[in-house]
């Protein structure tokens, strides 16, 4: 054989060989995910707001009306021992920091929202990238699937 | 060609076609009798109003309250009650916030927020360790926990996490358990169950 032809065939080898494992790829990531429903909470963010200075119950009570008056807004957990307050909301409906401005900035009580920057989320927990090759491929069949 | 070319061809794509049906076999058959245990069964008992037998209520299939037109395992549901109200105490916690930043992440309007993805990992991770399920399909704590094999997690000084660490964290998860009114003999099951994998999260665990 030979040498041309022999390249020739050793790149058909490789690129059938690539798209096969793709192939197979797309098709376990299918397996996997038709059917599936939403994800549970799917929409629903978590935000929160540092204050300056511990709050007497008054104005927990405050904050926490403030917040439950807010478009979008589920859950709201006061922590004493921080001095802070996570609340959840529906991002389809709301904006966190559109809830602070409403309802923290408004009550008077000295606060500080507290932000994630780019650099925090290179870091931690291992949770599934949605923006990588895999995440994006997933999202892409999950679609097509169901 | 020669005909050992020629049986290498024939041979690879038969080979890729092996491999693709050994990697995507159906869990259906498995799934028929699910594994379960008495705390599994016990936290889908509660979840339910605490009324009846409790064997067999953890597998129980019950609607979604959370997820419209959808079923869940009782047992996991109560996990995942629980789970939902410890990613809000973490997230309070300072000492454990700069471990999850997903959690307080913005995402954009109507996109899945980490919260969610969180949510459902860790979700499956108990389940699994409670039920003897084979859920949790994420990898293996004792890579991730370490910033040699896992560059997400701490920083070239603090390369692992501690028992002093992981300690506030099943304190969170049973803090959360206690304000959702679940029984201290529970709790501590609960607990013993985590505490089965500080040996892969804390770098000083005995």
């Amino acid at each position: 054989m030979k040498t041309r032809q022999k390249i020739k065939w050793l790149l058909l080898g490789i690129f059938g060989l690539a798209a096969l494992l793709f192939l197979t790829l797309v098709i376990h990531i299918a397996v996997m995910v038709y059917h599936k429903g939403p994800l549970p909470f799917e929409y629903i963010q978590m935000a929160r707001a540092d204050f300056i200075q511990p709050l007497d119950s008054n104005q927990v009570k405050q904050v926490s009306n403030n917040l439950k008056s807010q478009k979008g807004v589920k859950t709201i957990y006061y922590n004493p021992t921080e001095s802070n307050i996570v609340y959840t909301f529906d991002n389809r409906e709301n904006t966190a920091q559109n809830i602070y401005n409403h309802a923290i900035n408004q009550s008077q009580t000295a606060a500080k929202r507290y932000t994630v920057t780019s650099e925090d989320l290179k870091k931690g927990c291992p949770v599934m990238n949605s923006h990588s090759f895999y995440g994006k491929l997933t999202t892409v069949i999950s679609k097509v699937v169901n | 060609m020669k005909t050992k070319s020629k049986i290498c061809l024939i041979t690879i794509p038969f080979a890729c076609i092996l491999l693709f049906f050994t990697s995507c076999h159906s869990d259906k058959k498995d799934m028929t009798v699910l594994p379960t245990t008495p705390l599994y069964d016990t936290l889908g008992w509660f979840i339910q109003g605490a009324t009846g037998q409790v064997s067999g209520q953890g597998t129980k299939m019950i609607d979604d309250p959370d997820n419209e037109g959808q079923q869940i395992q009782a047992g996991r549901l109560a996990i995942r009650t629980v789970v939902n109200k410890a990613l809000g105490v973490i997230a309070s916690d300072n000492r454990l916030a700069v471990y999850f930043p997903t959690l307080l992440a913005e995402v954009g309007n109507g996109n899945t927020t980490g919260l969610a993805h969180l949510l459902n990992s860790f979700t499956d991770f108990v389940q699994t360790a409670v039920s003897k399920q084979d859920v949790y399909t994420g990898p293996d704590m004792k890579t991730v926990h370490n910033h040699a094999t896992f560059a997400r997690f701490g920083s070239t000084e603090h390369p692992t996490s501690d028992k002093k660490d992981f300690d506030i964290f099943v304190g969170d998860v049973a803090q959360a358990a206690t304000e959702l009114n679940v029984p201290v003999s529970v709790i501590n099951q609960l607990g013993a169950l985590l505490y089965t994998t500080e040996g892969d999260i804390a770098s000083d665990a005995d």
